[in-house]
């Protein structure tokens, strides 16, 4: 008797604990946990400054009334930031069927500012063809202020000897209070999609549990 | 004489449990955490198993210097108590956080030790080899789950190591686990020497038999 109350004593509390490091056996890593809670619940962004390729000065809070797709990138990239920038050129050609669509944004921002000046990065956004007026590369100004940025996107970003980094690669989206409401795969550009038909029927709000 | 060895004995206890506060206080040092968990590597097979060692050392010590007998009642729960916390931190996330928020440092710091560590030496020489080798099959495919998780997944599952690591420490586990259950597998070759009893139940029939 003693033994089996010991191990349901046992069970229920290290079930329980291991239930809660888990957000309910959802989310076993940061990365999962990151976009749980924000689906859960959309966060606030910090007014940081950012300077545009084309040399504007301006904050994501700029954007408001838009959805903004927000990616973190830096040209050097030879590995996964290419395939992000790729999904970013396919979502913007499946979004931008009418020429005038102002309901979104794109919004490339670069981790590494030291490499990144303004001008390397308006020779990447020319080399992709990116249109200025919907897509935007974009820097901090202010290069105190990149954690700032990246803590509130949850962006961990390591250097690696090589003189690449380690880094999440997500396609983030902002809703028309600039607030971070879903965090995609960055290859996953058909949910985004699904996402986006339901966003333009008005009664849709994404951080509702889908 | 047997005074004598009793002193040496019990010397040699508070020695053991002395070297393991030591050992844990030297893992504490901000600039070896630093440096251990600079590597995924370091981080899962040294830093990490040595504080685990340290509370095996400490709870055998304990359970020598206070005469600790764990009954099958306790024993049991006290291995699922171990099973559990080791559950917790091979979490990607708890580890994570080890890293990036102190009160999981501190945490790791001292669940590893007290929840695994001494559970582990009071309660495994209590239970049956049944159970040893259920525990042990238990820890082998969860090694083997993450063995292969590591080194197959195409994303970095902690934040803050980098992806050709995390396949380091796949293969590493994957030696590891193989090593682990060949051991064991070893064990299967060991013909079982019968007891005493078992003996004298022999002699006794091959004189029956003679009969």
């Amino acid at each position: 008797m003693t033994l089996i109350i010991n191990l349901l004593l046992v069970i229920t509390v290290g079930g329980t604990s291991l239930y809660f490091a888990s957000s309910g056996l959802q989310a076993f890593t940061t990365e999962s946990e990151r976009r749980l809670s924000i689906e859960r619940e959309p966060i606030s962004l910090p007014n940081v400054e950012l300077l545009s390729a084309d040399g504007k000065v301006f904050s994501l809070q700029d954007y408001a009334g838009k959805y903004v797709f927000v990616d973190f990138i830096f040209s050097n990239c030879r590995e996964i930031c290419p395939a992000i920038t790729q999904s970013f050129i396919r979502l913007n050609q499946a979004l931008d069927q009418e020429r005038n669509d102002h309901r979104y944004a794109l919004l490339s921002i670069t981790f590494d500012p030291e490499r990144d000046s303004i001008s390397i990065l308006q020779q990447h956004a020319k080399a992709l063809g990116a249109q200025p007026e919907k897509w935007v590369f974009a820097r901090v100004h202010d290069e105190a202020e990149l954690d700032l940025l990246l803590d509130a996107f949850g962006i961990t970003v390591i250097p690696r000897p090589d003189g690449q980094f380690e880094h999440n690669a997500a396609i983030h989206l902002l809703n028309k209070k600039s607030q971070l409401v879903k965090i995609y795969d960055f290859e996953n550009t058909d949910l985004i999609l699904q996402d986006w038909e339901k966003l333009l029927s008005a009664s849709f709000e994404l951080n509702k549990p889908i | 004489m047997p005074n004598s060895l009793n002193i040496n004995s019990i010397k040699l206890k508070h020695f053991a449990l002395l070297m393991s506060f030591i050992t844990w206080l030297i893992l504490a040092l901000p600039k070896i955490q630093v440096l251990l968990q600079k590597n995924m590597l370091s981080h899962m097979l040294l830093q990490i198993p040595l504080l685990i060692f340290i509370g095996i050392s400490i709870g055998l010590s304990i359970k020598a210097k206070y005469h600790i007998k764990t009954t099958y009642n306790y024993a049991l729960p006290g291995l699922l108590i171990a099973s559990f916390s080791m559950l917790f931190w091979m979490l990607p996330r708890s580890l994570d956080a080890s890293l990036s928020d102190s009160s999981y440092a501190i945490a790791k710091f001292f669940t590893l030790p007290v929840l695994i560590g001494i559970p582990l030496a009071l309660c495994w020489h209590a239970v049956t080899s049944v159970t040893k080798g259920v525990f042990i099959t238990q820890i082998i495919s969860m090694l083997m789950v993450l063995a292969w998780l590591y080194i197959e997944s195409p994303v970095r599952l902690c934040n803050y190591y980098l992806i050709n690591e995390q396949q380091q420490l796949g293969y590493a586990l994957l030696f590891l686990t193989l090593f682990i259950s060949l051991y064991y597998s070893s064990k299967l070759f060991y013909q079982p020497r019968p007891s005493s009893q078992e003996n004298a139940n022999i002699e006794r029939q091959d004189v029956s038999q003679n009969n």
